[in-house]
């Protein structure tokens, strides 16, 4: 297991390699270096010493491989991902809480997914072809379908046109820049559940769908008669054999539902307006603030890599037969 | 439904000696495209002690008639007629046709009363369970023992299967067992409530050579040892010669033939039972000539033709009689009778000549 | 196949119809086999009919639609939808006359809003096939019937109402059918070369190429696609014009779509090449190049055919909401995604909830195409029941 655990941390060095240069191609794809736009965008005259300082801090005047090799290895040593223009603050300072409910939304989503998805799927599959698989199959394609702004868009209708509520946001008016406290987490989980089940939508439609046909294909299996020719009872069966071996395959669903969660809820946030990494990655992008656009790529890829390595990780300890191969 | 407690006193009906007496037996599948017969009258009859061989091509019905048994037939699948009556270890009497295929009574006897080994031991073992997960399982179903006792029993049981290092492999997955080992392993599930009867589907037909013949042993001596019967589901022949004391030969989901292990081998009446052993390769054989084959394929199960099932593919054929008259089942000894209008209409119709040299 | 076409008589003539349908059932090849199979998909079937309706609307999108994408009306901004009366009454009972009922305006002094009130004694007759503005169908032919309109040009007929410019949802909307379901097939045609090529040569050769493909897509698989599409697409130069940014945008959806695809051929290929028809084929001397195109491609083709309906809505989607954000194509291109831009805030569905007809639109081609790939890949497999 450790062994296995090591090989797949060996690994992650090379994607998180071609992760960085990607966030790093990002940062240079606008024509102009950044501070040209940073002194076109400037009211008062810049600083030339200032400009000289950042020229040499980056490495502007070097080449490529040099400006890349300054710009991550801050990043490893000092956590330093430079400078944001619009903002006039370091990177650093702006993006940790934000990632921090980036992930806590993507993660009590995938909670939300797996506790709807799997009761349904199981239903769906052993009552295949009734009325209600039927219902469960419709539906599940409908959510498939819906692009999640879409459906945050009409949520938000809802609740506007009948409640006459705006429910956008993650926190009420007066905690959106206290510090945190109890009262602040609470009014946090509030607002949650809206994105929540935003997000959640499309993957609880693909999980059911993934849980059902895994759990047919198991129950046509062997062992299932076996057990049952043992003379287990059914639902104990159920839950003991089939479910089980069913289950493994969405463990290993997260690896992509984690990483199309973080992707999705970039959207959903700016649609929501909510303060997670989404929104700011898009005004950085707008406005071409290359150093936040690039480190939040790095950052958001960096977390679903780790979402990814840790549920292969899980499903090397639930599956025996994973280590073998 | 419920289930029949009644004692059966009628020698004539099940002696005491007869364990497992299934009588018209149909068991049919509802699918969207029609009705598959694909059980559709099967009688047999099996003593204690015995081994009673049921043989026939794929798809004659063998297997569903084992799985009506245990009362485990798949979806939509359905016992439609007949009687399964089995005789408990109390004596009682029950029919398993009539019960609740989910409920608790038929529990208490698959496991307990009936096992049952299939034909893969690889997809028959769970993939994600330990071996001694599984046996253990099956004896804390069925006896009242702790689960240190069930530890010790499910030890002893591999090794009485002969499976080497026992206590270690409890702890192993079916994954890491030999084709051979994961079926004694399963022997060992069955087994482990030392039930009265086995039934063994096919369990070698996915074994190499020697593995069978290890296998074929392994269940003989167990039987040997605990008295118990055994119902062996084959298409090989020479596995039936090996272990049968009784044979019932299928066709299309029906009895064709049966009697005691010589009269099918020795004395063959049915024409698709003399046909299925003409069509064995000898390797005494003198004659320099091509293997016997049956014309013709199995039909297609929405195709059954009428009268007699093996009609289309019988040399002995006799028209409109063949393709009209279902045959009746006709005694030829007390231990022998057959399905076959040569025989048992012989005083309407002269059976052709060469039918029964 | 039916029980009742094996009549359980035991006569010749049915003898001879049961060998004659088993004999069918040996001619029929694999489209055949798969055709049949596929038929039996009610639900399938339906949206395959949705799919090539979408396609074929957006082929003849100027024909189908009422207006032009861009025409306008200043005195009709916001309109709401009006609903078709089928039948009107007069002296000499009802009759068929579609017609919908014109607005009187109310501006309210103070904020400037207008409100529109139906009145009922403003009628205009609605009616197929009608007369209306002048367009040149594929640039080619000058024609001026739309296929459902305003029986008199010039009539304000706006079955789904207008956007803030004044402009026909409705016209938009099919207008933007060509973009987005097009945006599909192109941005999966570039996926499929790569998935095909790459998928080919891993599945193909394997060993250390295998490899090296194999963990290329595992990193591609594991980033996050969305905020990586924002990030490229935000680097496409606003100067750039519009048939440029489209190609742009379906090559950045290609460049991480192909993995889908790549898997799929990859894991063909591998099954295929231990298969006993390819292997008798390379016992028997045939050069690698024809083994790949006479016996593998063939049969690898129906579960790719499949695979590329079910990867075509995922482009959809992700160009709607790329365009959505604003970061995708831009106006004056007309897709579903752009469209939707008009609805950006809950403050403007909430003046014109119709403003989300194009995302029914989305809704529905991809849950057409859904329905439709899985059917597809169901009935891939005609040998499998």
């Amino acid at each position: 297991m450790l062994w296995y655990i090591a090989r797949r941390i060996i690994y992650l060095i090379p994607t998180l390699l071609i992760v960085s240069i990607i966030a790093f191609v990002v940062i240079q794809l606008p024509p102009g270096d950044f501070l040209a736009s940073l002194i076109s965008r400037a009211e008062e005259t810049v600083d030339q010493a200032q400009v000289d300082a950042l020229r040499e801090r980056y490495g502007l005047d070097e080449p490529i491989y040099v400006q890349y090799w300054k710009w991550i290895s801050g990043i490893i040593s000092k956590g330093d991902f430079g400078r944001s223009f619009e903002w006039d603050k370091d990177v650093s300072d702006l993006i940790w809480e934000r990632l921090g409910l980036t992930v806590v939304i993507s993660l009590l989503t995938l909670a939300f997914i797996w506790i709807v998805a799997i009761p349904i799927g199981i239903y769906s599959a052993v009552k295949k072809y009734t009325i209600g698989d039927y219902v469960v199959t419709v539906i599940g394609f409908i959510g498939l379908a819906i692009p999640n702004f879409l459906l945050a868009l009409v949520l938000m209708y809802i609740a506007f046109r009948y409640f006459g509520q705006s429910v956008g946001g993650l926190f009420s008016p007066e905690y959106i820049v206290a510090d945190w406290s109890l009262d602040r987490v609470l009014d946090l989980l509030s607002h949650l559940w809206l994105p929540v089940i935003i997000l959640g939508t499309a993957g609880t439609a693909a999980l059911i769908r993934v849980m059902r046909a895994n759990l047919l294909d198991e129950l046509s299996k062997l062992y299932v008669d076996a057990a049952r020719a043992r003379g287990l009872s059914e639902l104990k069966l159920l839950f003991k054999y089939p479910v089980r071996v069913a289950l493994n395959p969405l463990v290993s669903a997260v690896a992509w539902i984690f990483p199309a969660l973080v992707s999705g809820s970039a959207i959903t946030s700016i649609v929501l307006n909510l303060q997670t990494t989404g929104p700011l990655l898009y005004r950085s992008l707008q406005s071409q603030d290359m150093y936040l656009a690039g480190s939040l790529i790095l950052l958001v890829s960096v977390l679903t890599i780790i979402g990814t390595l840790v549920s292969d990780i899980l499903l090397a300890w639930i599956d025996p037969r994973i280590q073998l191969q | 439904m419920q289930p029949t407690h009644t004692r059966l006193d009628d020698p004539a009906k099940t002696d005491n000696q007869t364990l497992l007496d299934v009588k018209d037996l149909k068991t049919h599948f509802f699918t969207d495209e029609g009705v598959v017969k694909a059980v559709d009258g099967v009688n047999l009859s099996l003593k204690r002690g015995e081994t009673l061989c049921v043989v026939g091509e794929s798809g004659c019905g063998k297997s569903v008639t084992a799985r009506s048994i245990l009362r485990i037939v798949p979806s939509p699948g359905q016992i439609v007629s007949g009687e399964i009556n089995f005789r408990q270890r109390d004596g009682e009497a029950i029919d398993l046709a009539r019960m609740n295929p989910k409920g608790r009574e038929i529990r208490k006897i698959r496991g307990g009363e009936i096992s049952m080994i299939f034909q893969e031991p690889m997809s028959s073992l769970s993939p994600v369970h330990t071996i001694g997960s599984q046996i253990m399982e099956a004896i804390l179903l069925h006896l009242p023992v702790s689960r240190q006792e069930a530890r010790k029993r499910a030890v002893s049981m591999l090794d009485l299967v002969g499976i080497p290092r026992p206590s270690e492999q409890l702890e192993a997955y079916s994954f890491e067992l030999s084709g051979g080992m994961r079926q004694r392993a399963m022997i060992a599930i069955a087994l482990a409530c030392e039930p009265q009867l086995l039934i063994a589907d096919e369990p070698t037909t996915a074994l190499d050579v020697t593995t069978q013949a290890n296998i074929l042993d392994l269940i003989r001596d167990l039987q040997q040892d605990s008295g118990m019967s055994v119902l062996f589901i084959t298409h090989d022949l020479g596995v039936v010669a090996e272990i049968a004391d009784e044979v019932v030969v299928m066709y299309l989901g029906r009895d064709v033939e049966s009697g005691d292990v010589d009269s099918i081998f020795h004395d063959a009446k049915h024409p698709y039972t003399r046909a299925l052993l003409q069509s064995i390769p000898r390797y005494d054989s003198r004659e320099n000539r091509r293997l016997y084959s049956i014309k013709g394929t199995v039909p297609h199960p929405f195709a059954r033709p009428d009268g007699c099932p093996f009609h289309p593919r019988c040399d002995d054929f006799i028209a409109e009689r063949c393709d009209s008259i279902d045959p009746p089942r006709h005694k030829l000894s007390q231990s022998h009778s057959v399905r076959c209008l040569l025989y048992s209409a012989a005083d309407e119709a002269p059976s052709k000549k060469g039918a029964l040299s | 196949m039916t029980a009742a076409a094996y009549p359980p008589t035991g006569d010749g003539a049915s003898a001879s119809a049961r060998v004659h349908a088993e004999t069918r059932i040996v001619v029929a090849n694999q489209w055949q086999l798969i055709w049949w199979k596929f038929r039996k998909h009610r639900l399938a079937m339906l949206a395959g009919a949705v799919t090539i309706l979408l396609y074929v609307v957006a082929l003849f999108a100027e024909f189908v639609a009422p207006y032009s994408a861009g025409t306008y009306s200043a005195q009709h901004t916001f309109l709401p939808p009006q609903s078709i009366n089928l039948l009107q009454w007069t002296e000499a009972g009802w009759r068929f006359y579609p017609h919908v009922y014109g607005h009187k305006v109310q501006i309210d002094q103070e904020s400037f809003k207008r409100t529109y009130i139906v009145d009922e004694t403003i009628i205009y007759p609605v009616g197929l096939f009608v007369r209306g503005e002048e367009y040149k169908l594929w640039g080619l032919f000058t024609l001026d019937v739309h296929l459902i309109g305003a029986a008199q040009f010039g009539d304000p007929v706006h079955l789904i109402g207008t956007d803030r410019l004044g402009r026909d949802v409705l016209s938009r909307t099919i207008y933007g059918t060509r973009v987005s379901m097009s945006v599909g097939l192109v941005g999966v045609g570039l996926s499929l070369l790569l998935g095909v090529i790459l998928g080919g040569i891993s599945g193909y050769y394997g060993g250390l190429i295998d490899n090296l493909i194999q963990r290329a897509i595992e990193i591609l698989r594991s980033l996050p696609t969305i905020p990586l599409w924002m990030g490229l697409s935000a680097a496409i130069p606003l100067t750039w014009p519009p048939v440029r940014v489209y190609f742009a945008i379906t090559v950045l959806l290609s460049l991480i779509g192909w993995t889908t695809l790549a898997r799929e051929v990859r894991g063909r290929f591998l099954s295929l090449k231990t298969e006993d028809f390819v292997i008798a084929a390379r016992l028997d001397g045939v050069r690698e190049m024809q083994i790949i195109l006479r016996h593998m491609v063939p049969s690898m083709t129906s579960h790719i055919i499949a695979s590329v309906t079910l990867a075509i809505p995922g482009m959809i989607l992700a160009e709607t909401a790329l365009s959505f954000l604003g970061i995708g194509l831009r106006p004056p291109v007309v897709s579903w995604g752009v469209l939707l831009q008009e609805a950006q805030n809950v403050r403007s569905i909430a003046t014109a909830p119709w403003l989300l007809f194009p995302g029914l639109a989305v809704v529905l081609a991809v849950l057409a195409m859904n329905f439709l790939g899985d059917g597809l890949r169901d009935a891939a497999d005609p040998y499998q029941t």
